[in-house]
């Protein structure tokens, strides 16, 4: 799983080179470029509207920039569809809970499993045999998560009617069940509460500890982004405007003035 | 999750099993004592309507995936009947036994399906429906006007080498078992998750890596595969087809049955095809009695039939929207408790 990133260490896994991208004449972001490298946490910050979202989109294939590479496992990642960009790897979490609520929190991460799956149409519909084997060998990897995330209880609970906070935790399990190599995390903690936003904060770093996997992570919680994250990015009015280590970050003269004002 | 006393998940095989508690393995029972009770009663006229119950439900299982499931709208699932129930009459009136004929008009039935499922790609929800509602004209005029290869309003004969009411009755059974059976496996596995995840959010199910363009199309082909093996069998029940069997008329009922029932719900198939099928059966006999005491009654009523049908479906969709596959869900948990009384 995280070969790539331990036969060479210092290879950045993701590079993104000269991202721009426009909605007609609203320039959304210019010029981006940075690395990711393995088994880092890297957060993305910056005021709203910066585009933080919009880079995660143009990783995950959602939007297309209109310059620009993004390099992955030797692909350009702007010239894949999205479900591609997926099966190489790129597992993401939404800022609006996107989650398949018609299933139950299981279903979800066993959906997020798909693309480890084999066997197609015709073999589950028949399902005995070979198609249950599978099955149940994936049961028991996404069981793996839900251990992880402790979200035994909720297991089969339709993902709908699920609180905020938990629908929340099985939008990243359904993330991790992708056995993801990159994991992308949109605001995994807005709108919570401090004693959650702290639960999060362990899954996460768990998370990373377990899978030795980079994890791209966007937070408004600066004392929380300072705290985890190994490398800040910043952005305003769709321009890196800083990157570097948090402490390099928080003293940035730039960054004061896009968060505070001149 | 309720689960009654005495049934434990003690494996994950256990936790995915479909007939899992007693309950479950006593409807099985109950299901085939009813088979045999209506083989032994020897009634042609209840084993007539069985069968043809059991045809619809086939199909009514397989919009279930396509619109239940995947959420993809189709009013035209009587005319990929159609095209199923000519395919199998016309190689059987050319000598193919049966056992190629039926497979082969899921076939062709599942393939004009991918065609006519190509707009979903880019369109979907109400503007798809209509889109399908082209594809019942074009295909019943096909069919209609195409007169050298299915002689047209006259109907094609459709031979089967089963002349036994009863044989013929075992036969659709196992059909509706193995289709059953089949649909509640999809559920459970990698491309029924994948339908229910574009049916509920599509962007988030492509970005999980689930393809859309390969999945859609697949529900077009297995719902109409499910179809065109439906409409051979109806097409040798009858021993010949015409088109005006598979009207649009007869496609909105099919959604009907589903609204009535409840989307994404085998039981709730069964529920809605047997309630508006045995409505319908009900009323006609109960206008063929009272014709004959009052006539002049009878005939001013007679037409009121239909608005019986819109009123349960309107009845239907304001009280329960769900389908009876909810009122289901609700009762057993009324159950689950009974005697002490607890409505959720």
């Amino acid at each position: 799983m995280t070969q790539n990133a331990q036969s060479h260490p210092s290879e950045p896994v993701l590079r993104t080179r000269n991202i721009t991208l426009k909605f007609g004449a609203i320039q959304v972001l210019s010029d981006i470029s940075f690395d990711i490298m393995p088994n880092e946490i890297l957060a993305i910050i910056g005021p709203n509207g910066a585009g933080k979202t919009s880079v995660l989109n143009c990783l995950s294939g959602f939007y297309r920039p209109q310059q620009g590479s993004i390099l992955y496992k030797n692909k350009d990642l702007t010239k894949l569809p999205s479900h591609r960009i997926a099966e190489l790897g790129v597992g993401r979490t939404f800022q609006q809970i996107e989650l398949f609520s018609g299933l139950s929190a299981l279903d979800n991460l066993l959906a997020g499993r798909h693309i480890r799956m084999k066997m197609g149409l015709l073999w589950g519909a028949i399902y005995f045999g070979k198609t249950r084997n599978e099955e149940l060998k994936h049961r028991r990897a996404v069981e793996e998560i839900i251990d992880l995330l402790e979200m035994q209880p909720i297991r089969h609970a339709h993902a709908g009617v699920l609180p905020y906070g938990l629908r929340k935790r099985v939008e990243l399990g359904r993330a991790l069940a992708l056995d993801p190599e990159v994991l992308l995390l949109d605001e995994s903690m807005a709108g919570m509460n401090v004693e959650e936003k702290e639960d999060m904060a362990r899954y996460i770093l768990d998370v990373h500890d377990l899978k030795k996997i980079p994890l791209v992570l966007i937070e408004h919680d600066m004392g929380l982004v300072m705290d985890i994250s190994d490398r800040v990015i910043v952005l305003e009015y769709g321009r890196k405007i800083a990157e570097g280590t948090p402490d390099e970050v928080k003293s940035n003269k730039k960054v004061i003035e896009a968060y505070l004002g001149s | 999750m309720y689960l009654p006393c005495g049934t434990f998940n003690e494996s994950y095989r256990l936790d995915s099993a479909i007939v899992r508690t007693k309950a479950h393995v006593a409807w099985c029972l109950a299901g085939l004592v009813f088979c045999l009770l209506l083989l032994f009663s020897g009634s042609t006229y209840l084993i007539h309507f069985a069968t043809l119950t059991a045809i619809t439900i086939i199909s009514a299982l397989g919009l279930q995936v396509l619109t239940g499931y995947a959420g993809q709208f189709s009013i035209a699932h009587a005319a990929f009947m159609a095209v199923g129930a000519y395919t199998s009459a016309i190689l059987t009136y050319h000598g193919v036994p049966l056992y190629l004929s039926l497979p082969a008009a899921a076939v062709v039935a599942g393939v004009v399906g991918l065609i006519f499922g190509l707009p979903s790609l880019r369109i979907k929800g109400f503007y798809l429906l209509m889109a399908t509602f082209a594809a019942q004209f074009i295909i019943m005029y096909i069919i209609t006007h195409w007169q050298g290869l299915t002689k047209g309003e006259f109907g094609h004969p459709a031979p089967t080498a089963i002349q036994d009411e009863r044989a013929y009755f075992i036969l659709v059974m196992v059909c509706l078992v193995a289709f059953t059976i089949a649909t509640k496996n999809i559920l459970r596995s990698k491309a029924g998750r994948a339908f229910v995840a574009i049916n509920n959010n599509d962007l988030a199910a492509e970005l999980m890596g689930i393809s859309l363009y390969r999945y859609k199309l697949l529900a077009f082909f297995i719902s109409c595969l499910y179809a065109g093996f439906a409409g051979g069998l109806y097409a040798h029940f009858y021993r010949m087809v015409m088109p005006e069997a598979f009207s649009l008329h007869s496609s909105m009922w099919f959604l009907g049955y589903l609204l009535v029932g409840g989307l994404g719900s085998v039981p709730g198939t069964y529920f809605g095809v047997i309630l508006i099928m045995g409505l319908n059966e009900g009323l006609t006999n109960g206008f063929a009695v009272l014709i004959n005491i009052y006539p002049e009654v009878t005939r001013f009523l007679a037409p009121f039939r239909q608005v019986v049908f819109g009123l349960v479906v309107i009845l239907f969709l304001i009280y329960e929207p769900r389908g009876l596959a909810n009122s289901w869900e609700k009762l057993k948990k009324y159950l689950h408790l009974w005697p002490y009384p607890y409505w959720p």
